[in-house]
């Protein structure tokens, strides 16, 4: 299943993104760069690692960024509008998960 | 489908659909009842006395969409809001009384004005100034979180900035993050009504 299918079949769904971790790039993404690039993200999985987080929800006045560690070094990050509530948009979070795994 | 974004109340939210007929599923910001015909059949957070408390207390955005329902029990939406009332916090309850009435066997929970923990219950320090700092680390990245949270292998924190002031909530499990969220939600009200030390 490839992040394009996920982003068209999951429509509220604003941005999505596969990264590794490291500042450079995402390994994939759609208008995730809007939101946050890869230094920013990898510097919040940085210290989501080190405190063993598996995800991070951080919800903002318009959107929520949610990222999820799939992997050792793969997360997944994807991007909701704040009018959702953010337990519905989790759910589609988990469910991308278990497609892309 | 009816959106309503602002501090609506839960119960008025499901007198609005009590008479109507039909599968309707009602979502708060974190959780998910489930009305047939003006019965409540699911809650997404846990027992029915866990869904009495809930809808007693929740405030906030209020979605609500026709779809087929789950049925697990079956409460009026009439008595669900008598008993509901019934079971409210008192309109003067401070902080302390609405921590005592949420039952996190686990968790604890932390009101800090400035760098002066002013309320608190069963709170970890060291855990606690550890996932302070993430807020921090989400700030120097460039985001402006107005809630944040870490979900671990240990258990989920929630945490909210108001100002200089910030709440912190920790419960064991992911399974009762929608609860953790209301009450950190719902301690919004006492970080400036509360007297320090």
């Amino acid at each position: 299943m490839s992040l394009k299918n996920l982003k068209d079949r999951y429509q509220e769904i604003l941005a999505i993104g596969l990264f590794n971790g490291e500042p450079g790039q995402y390994l994939e993404e759609f208008e995730m760069e809007k939101y946050i690039d890869s230094t920013g993200l990898s510097q919040i999985i940085s210290d989501m690692e080190e405190k063993s987080g598996l995800e991070t929800i951080i919800i903002e006045e318009d959107h929520i960024l949610f990222i999820m560690r799939l992997y050792e070094k793969l997360f997944l990050t994807c991007v909701a509008p704040s009018s959702k509530p953010f337990g519905y948009c989790r759910n589609i979070l988990h469910r991308m998960a278990d497609e892309i795994s | 489908m009816l959106e309503i974004k602002g501090d609506i109340s839960l119960m008025d939210a499901l007198q609005m659909i009590k008479p109507l007929q039909g599968e309707f599923i009602v979502h708060t910001e974190g959780e998910e009842i489930h009305v047939k015909d003006g019965t409540i059949t699911w809650f997404s957070g846990g027992d029915e006395e866990g869904c009495l408390k809930y809808i007693s207390r929740y405030t906030g955005n209020v979605k609500i969409e026709t779809g087929k329902v789950k049925i697990k029990c079956k409460i009026p939406i009439d008595e669900a809001i008598m008993r509901a009332v019934l079971a409210a916090p008192p309109e003067n309850a401070d902080s302390k009384s609405v921590l005592a009435s949420i039952d996190y066997t686990r968790g604890w929970f932390a009101l800090i004005k400035g760098r002066k923990i002013i309320v608190s219950r069963h709170i970890d320090k060291k855990k606690l100034k550890e996932i302070l700092s993430f807020w921090k680390t989400v700030e120097t990245s460039g985001k402006k979180p107005m809630e944040l949270i870490l979900i671990t292998r240990n258990g989920v924190y929630d945490m909210l900035k108001m100002g200089n002031n910030y709440i912190v909530g920790f419960c064991e499990s992911d399974k009762t993050l929608g609860k953790l969220h209301q009450a950190v939600k719902e301690l919004r009200k006492y970080v400036f009504k509360e007297p320090e030390g």
